[in-house]
């Protein structure tokens, strides 16, 4: 068995650019502009997790999805946050990037303390476009379930 | 008192607005893991000079701001008798930085900030006590970043 090899993004750049994405990608989320977190996924993007009967599919369906777990969490007054770390960008001959993160979900009830809720393996394939990348397919999977 | 320019505190950008380059990028992620040790190593004189002379820092729990480094010393000098035989830790992530028009950038980020009791090896569990965003305004100065404008919120405390 050879040992596992990691492809070194071409560019720092690259790396970073996608870093940063995230970053603003998870604020949007946790902040409950689900539009602006669907706006993060092309147009027919796919959202698949472990646990869900099937994968969510456009724009719309991924807001829409979104919504309902924000509501969920304002309902109940817990602030949600996603860290992302331990990320992999490897670039595709078809100009697509593949990355790979964890994904550590924290969880502050009003007036409580934080509770590392999940942790989860985060598959994407990103796609370029106007300046920044969209999420093509997002495959989650939460440790312990799957 | 100049007011942040592109949202509200603590609202997420629009995915639209642009996102500084890598360079800049690093040299902000880098400015936080310098200027949070500081804060960590209860470094007063240290942490004001991160400031600018006029900085502001704004918190949601606190009724004024902070202004300017005089105040921001008193500040942190209370802060400090606070933690006193406590190892304090701010962890900051998922940073986004956005370019301001007057060459000024826009930083949100996360902090994890968790307490070690300073007693012995055997007795250091990591307590974390806050989750905050940070929302702030930087500005250049002789090759480094300072800060111009905070507004923190303490995630579960204030709604």
């Amino acid at each position: 068995v050879n040992a596992p090899t990691v492809t070194m993004p071409n560019t720092a750049e690259l790396y970073q650019d996608v870093q940063h994405f995230y970053a603003r990608q998870m604020q949007a989320l946790d902040a409950g502009a689900t539009q602006v977190w669907a706006e993060t996924f092309a147009s027919d993007g796919v959202f698949a997790a472990g646990g869900m009967p099937e994968p969510v599919q456009g724009r719309d369906a991924i807001a829409a999805g979104a919504q309902k777990i924000v509501d969920q969490f304002a309902e109940a007054g817990v602030s949600r946050r996603h860290w992302i770390g331990m990320l992999t960008v490897t670039p595709q001959n078809d100009g697509t990037v593949h990355a790979r993160s964890y994904a550590l979900v924290l969880e502050i009830p009003r007036g409580g303390e934080v509770i590392a809720r999940r942790s989860t393996l985060c598959d994407d394939v990103l796609v370029p476009a106007s300046g920044t990348w969209l999420v093509r397919h997002r495959m989650v999977t939460r440790d312990g379930l799957d | 008192m100049k007011e942040s320019s592109v949202t509200a505190p603590g609202t997420a950008p629009g995915i639209a607005s642009p996102l500084v380059a890598g360079e800049t990028y690093l040299q902000v992620l880098q400015f936080y893991a310098l200027q949070l040790k500081i804060l960590d190593d209860g470094d007063t004189k240290q942490w004001v000079q991160t400031f600018t002379p006029d900085g502001i820092f704004e918190a949601a729990d606190m009724p004024e701001p902070i202004v300017g480094r005089e105040a921001l010393a008193m500040a942190s000098d209370h802060q400090n008798a606070r933690h006193e035989g406590l190892i304090l830790r701010h962890w900051v992530g998922q940073l986004t930085v956005e370019p301001l028009e007057d060459g000024a950038v826009r930083a949100h980020s996360y902090a994890m900030v968790y307490v070690i009791p300073n007693t012995s090896l055997l007795e250091g569990d990591v307590h974390f006590r806050h989750h905050t965003l940070c929302d702030d305004e930087l500005v250049r100065s002789n090759g480094s970043w300072l800060v111009r404008h905070r507004w923190v919120a303490t995630d579960g405390a204030y709604k």
